[in-house]
């Protein structure tokens, strides 16, 4: 019985002096202290010891683009840090080149207040805010392509520029693919998807190319096209993306929290002729860019060039070709890597960057004197980043929107 | 104590000799930067747990051991893993706290590895073989640094050959952990060799 009684007394004490002992330590080593954080010369605001300046910057309504939600994987949450120099973390050293960091560039996820810091960021990113939205209208493109339409209060419309994105946070849910309505044309692709489930505890947030017209926006509404993000092939056991799914189950009407407009990507203040090359959803900044340029009278001459897999794939291709036969200076090519016999294909074959080769750079007399701006799948991107090198297109000519696959 | 201590660092080397703490060492060893900073860690936990519960052991629970407060007739050895494994893992945690306060770079560089050095079988390992052995509280400090630096010592010295190894033009089948394990398996080769150098 005093064995028992000892053995008991024992390991209560020993752990009441560890947990004692760790209390004491933590107390020591992360003081719940305010730590003064200042953005661009403006007054500084409070915030914790030890938090993240992402989330910091975030409950001061500062929203730093972050697709991968602070991870440290998509390196958009870009600040530059005043002052002393704070060694990168590996997550900084994967994402910013050793000229970036050496001019004090860091991602605002990796950085955890130890003390004041003094942070520079673009003061348009300052503007971007974040907003409520309701689904005003959806409806599939293609099989796996669903375009929705959102009103979004006018100081975020007046913001916007051709080829910013937004970001949509999906909150906690759980379904299974088989509640998702799918119009009867697309039925058979998906029957072999309906077995998938989408869950999350967390909410998630992702970032979605801004693909309005002029017209669109006039009317307070932003058009973005969701890519459903399916397991890898080899892969079949990972969770589909949780956005990209939640997106394909919300119904018209359904209210969404977003933040924006952020984004770098645009057509360039230049007179220049400007070549466009997408494929999928990237699409999306291009449309905008398309229809800002034809929209402002006597643009340089455009060409679109879209790469798809089958007809089925195509959106958009009635409207653009309208507008080219409107506007004589703009030209929409479409490349079909691999058309069903169905399809009576008559157009390019192959892939994008191919027909870009065949039936623009080789017969054009100065092609790196052109813009070219590039969306879509990162395999796309790199092969026409191929070609253009090999005419001799200098980088600098060269602008794309890497986020958009 | 010179034999415990060249015991701990090179014959009874824990992961080359007894192959105690392999997952981490594999794991952690694509760096030596990295691979140094979690050997040092190992080097900390190991140098004051074994120690810690080796005055645990000799006063708390070991058979007559409570005889200081009249109890001489209680044996609470049983207790021996519940209670060295608390040891390890408060240990661990404020070990996390300093590197996080202090060296947040190499926090994130040994990522989830670092909170599993509390289930490092190295670390429980090093406590009781201390017991085992019957080691008094002085010489268990020794042996608890020095399997610590024996650690160290063997994931830095793979660590280093896995660097060079990248650029070795290896069969594609053993690139990656096929090479490891049979780097690992030569050098615990070369390490017994240290056999007779102890008695």
């Amino acid at each position: 019985m005093t064995g028992l009684l000892a053995g008991v007394v024992l390991l209560v004490a020993v752990v009441l002096a560890l947990s004692a002992a760790l209390i004491l330590a933590r107390r020591r080593l992360v003081p719940d202290l305010p730590v003064a954080v200042t953005v661009n010369d403006r007054a500084p605001f409070e915030s914790r010891f030890g938090t993240d300046l992402l989330g910091a910057l975030a409950t001061h309504d500062i929203l730093l683009p972050a697709a991968c939600g602070g991870a440290g994987t998509c390196g958009q949450c870009r600040v530059r840090v005043r002052g002393e120099a704070i060694e990168p973390m590996p997550a900084e050293r994967a994402r910013l080149s050793r000229a970036e960091r050496r001019e004090g560039m860091h991602l605002a996820c990796q950085i955890r207040l130890r003390g004041p810091v003094e942070v520079e960021l673009p003061e348009a990113l300052l503007d971007a805010r974040g907003f409520d939205c309701t689904v005003l209208r959806a409806r599939f493109l293609t099989s796996l392509i669903r375009e929705i339409v959102l009103d979004a209060p006018p100081e975020v419309i007046a913001a916007v520029r051709a080829g910013a994105f937004v970001s949509l946070t999906a909150p906690p849910h759980e379904f299974g693919f088989d509640a998702i309505v799918v119009p009867e044309r697309f039925a058979d692709d998906w029957a072999e998807l309906r077995g998938l489930r989408a869950a999350t505890t967390a909410p998630v947030t992702r970032a979605y190319s801004i693909a309005s017209t002029p017209a669109d926006l006039a009317r307070g509404r932003l058009v973005l096209l969701i890519r459903l993000a399916l397991p890898p092939p080899d892969r079949p056991r990972l969770p589909p993306g949780a956005v990209s799914s939640w997106l394909f189950h919300v119904a018209e009407g359904a209210r969404i929290a977003a933040s924006g407009p952020h984004g770098d990507f645009r057509a360039q203040d230049s007179a220049r002729e400007m070549v466009l090359i997408g494929g999928g959803v990237g699409m999306a900044p291009l449309r905008a860019i398309i229809h800002e340029r034809l929209g402002e009278g006597a643009p340089p001459p455009i060409s679109f060039w879209y790469g798809a897999r089958r007809r089925d794939d195509l959106f958009y291709a009635e409207e653009f070709a309208t507008l080219a036969r409107q506007h004589p200076e703009f030209r929409f090519e479409v490349a079909l890597s691999d058309p069903r016999p169905g399809d009576r294909w008559e157009g390019w074959t192959g892939f994008v960057h191919a027909a870009l080769r065949e039936g623009f750079l080789r017969d054009h007399p100065e092609p790196e004197a052109c813009d070219y701006y590039l969306c879509g799948p990162p395999l796309m991107i790199a092969a026409v980043m191929g070609v253009l090198d090999e005419a001799g297109v200098p980088s600098n000519r060269i602008f794309f929107d890497d986020f958009g696959s | 104590m010179t034999e415990i201590l060249l015991a701990a660092i090179l014959t009874d080397n824990l992961a080359l000799s007894f192959f105690l703490g392999i997952c981490t060492f594999l794991a952690v060893s694509q760096r030596i930067s990295t691979a140094l900073g979690l050997g040092i860690a190992v080097i900390v936990v190991q140098g004051v747990t074994v120690p810690v519960n080796a005055l645990i052991h000799a006063y708390l629970l070991a058979p007559g051991a409570l005889h200081w407060i009249g109890l001489p007739e209680i044996d609470l050895s049983f207790l021996r893993i519940i209670v060295f494994i608390g040891v390890i893992a408060a240990m661990v945690q404020l070990m996390e706290l300093l590197l996080d306060r202090f060296v947040p770079v190499l926090r994130r560089a040994l990522g989830v590895f670092l909170p599993l050095i509390t289930v490092n079988c190295a670390i429980l390992g090093g406590s009781l073989f201390m017991v085992e052995r019957r080691y008094d509280p002085l010489e268990a400090v020794v042996w608890g640094i020095g399997s610590g630096i024996g650690w160290a010592l063997a994931i830095t010295a793979f660590a280093a050959i896995r660097e060079r190894l990248r650029h070795a033009d290896m069969p594609e089948g053993l690139r990656g952990l096929g090479g490891a394990f049979i780097v690992t398996g030569l050098m615990s080769l070369g390490f017994s060799g240290f056999g007779g150098l102890v008695q």
